[in-house]
């Protein structure tokens, strides 16, 4: 497997799992409310929970290949242009 | 991109132990509190002259553990003894099926002089004391229900025993129940009124909270006016924080609040139709 295609998995399964943790953030904050929470009453709190901690630490691993993969880029953006 | 490739393993591996950590962690946590219940000792202190026969009964036909502590004593007569209850938790609490509860019922010639209502001690575990004096033998049946709709168990019952002699004790056996076996109640139905303003709702435990008091919903509701059909989370659902209510509850076990019939700020009549 060359460096594009390990780019490309790491990137889309970076996008779905950050996706995921931004649904279920909406979904959790939207239970503490005083009526919006009937919107998503019927989802049990466990599978969203589960959803939101487990999606969110794939998401930092894959965050830290993203960053491996792509220091020379980041670096760049630190650098002052001339 | 030349250069990249080498550290491309170790990177790979910090980013799956950061992806697994909830995982690893679990694992560590769940193998330390096996350990701290498998060496759990007792520490009860029991007034002079109690002997302890069985020193604890334990039930986990599901997830949960209950374990009482004696199982079977020989109490002088008219002396009391300190009876912990524990339930072990599977999962840290709260949980989202929190509606779980323990019960106790005694029969014979035993009564229960004091209870401190328990507490959790530590997010999964529950910790509940008696006192019982001991007039002639008898028996303490506890129960812990678990949580409504929880996956992991539905009830976990132990009966333990108490005599006044050794003799008495030698001619009986203490026993584990399980879920499956029924028991005989003693307890009489009784109802209360609860009057007062709304603290808290808890739509998925269903259970409202007035004055410090919880009243649980449960079943299948009626809307008075209405003759519509009501589920109990429905009725929860109508009923908002700084709410008047009165409720009509029957107390149930040690003294949990069924509600039967609510009324909301005077105007929304519910009734339990079953």
């Amino acid at each position: 497997m060359n460096m594009y295609n390990i780019r490309r998995i790491v990137s889309i399964c970076l996008l779905i799992s950050a996706i995921l943790v931004f649904i279920s953030g909406i979904v959790l904050y939207l239970r503490t409310t005083n009526v919006l929470y009937r919107a998503v009453i019927w989802i049990p709190a466990w599978i969203i929970d589960y959803i939101h901690v487990y999606a969110g630490f794939v998401a930092s691993g894959l965050a830290i290949i993203h960053v491996y993969l792509n220091w020379n880029a980041l670096k760049n953006y630190f650098k002052r242009r001339k | 991109m030349r250069g990249l490739g080498k550290g491309l393993p170790a990177v790979v591996v910090i980013a799956v132990f950061v992806a697994l950590f909830p995982v690893i962690m679990g694992v560590i946590d769940n193998a330390l509190y096996e350990a701290k219940i498998q060496t759990t000792t007792i520490t009860t202190s029991q007034p002079s002259g109690v002997q302890i026969l069985v020193p604890q009964l334990v039930s986990q036909q599901g997830a949960d553990r209950l374990v009482v502590e004696p199982g079977k004593a020989v109490v002088p007569a008219g002396e009391t003894i300190n009876v912990k209850i524990y339930v072990y938790f599977k999962h840290s609490q709260p949980c989202p099926y929190s509606d779980w509860h323990v019960e106790y019922s005694v029969s014979g010639g035993i009564e229960v002089v004091s209870d401190d209502g328990g507490k959790l001690v530590d997010p999964k575990t529950y910790e509940r004391i008696l006192i019982i004096k001991v007039n002639s033998p008898g028996t303490l049946t506890v129960t812990y229900y678990y949580g409504t709709g929880c996956p992991e168990g539905t009830m976990e019952r132990v009966v333990a025993e108490l005599c006044t002699s050794a003799e008495q004790a030698d001619n009986t056996t203490a026993i584990t129940m399980t879920p499956t076996t029924t028991q005989a109640s003693t307890e009489e139905e009784t109802y209360t009124n609860i009057t007062g303003k709304v603290v808290t709702v808890n739509t998925e435990a269903r259970y409202i909270v007035v004055e410090n008091k919880s009243i649980y919903v449960r079943g299948t509701w009626l809307d008075a006016h209405t003759n519509k059909t009501l589920t109990d989370a429905e009725v929860v659902g109508l009923i908002k924080p700084g709410d008047t209510i009165i409720a009509v509850c029957k107390v149930i076990g040690s003294g949990r609040l069924m509600a039967e019939k609510i009324i909301v700020n005077g105007t929304l009549v519910l009734e339990k139709s079953e």
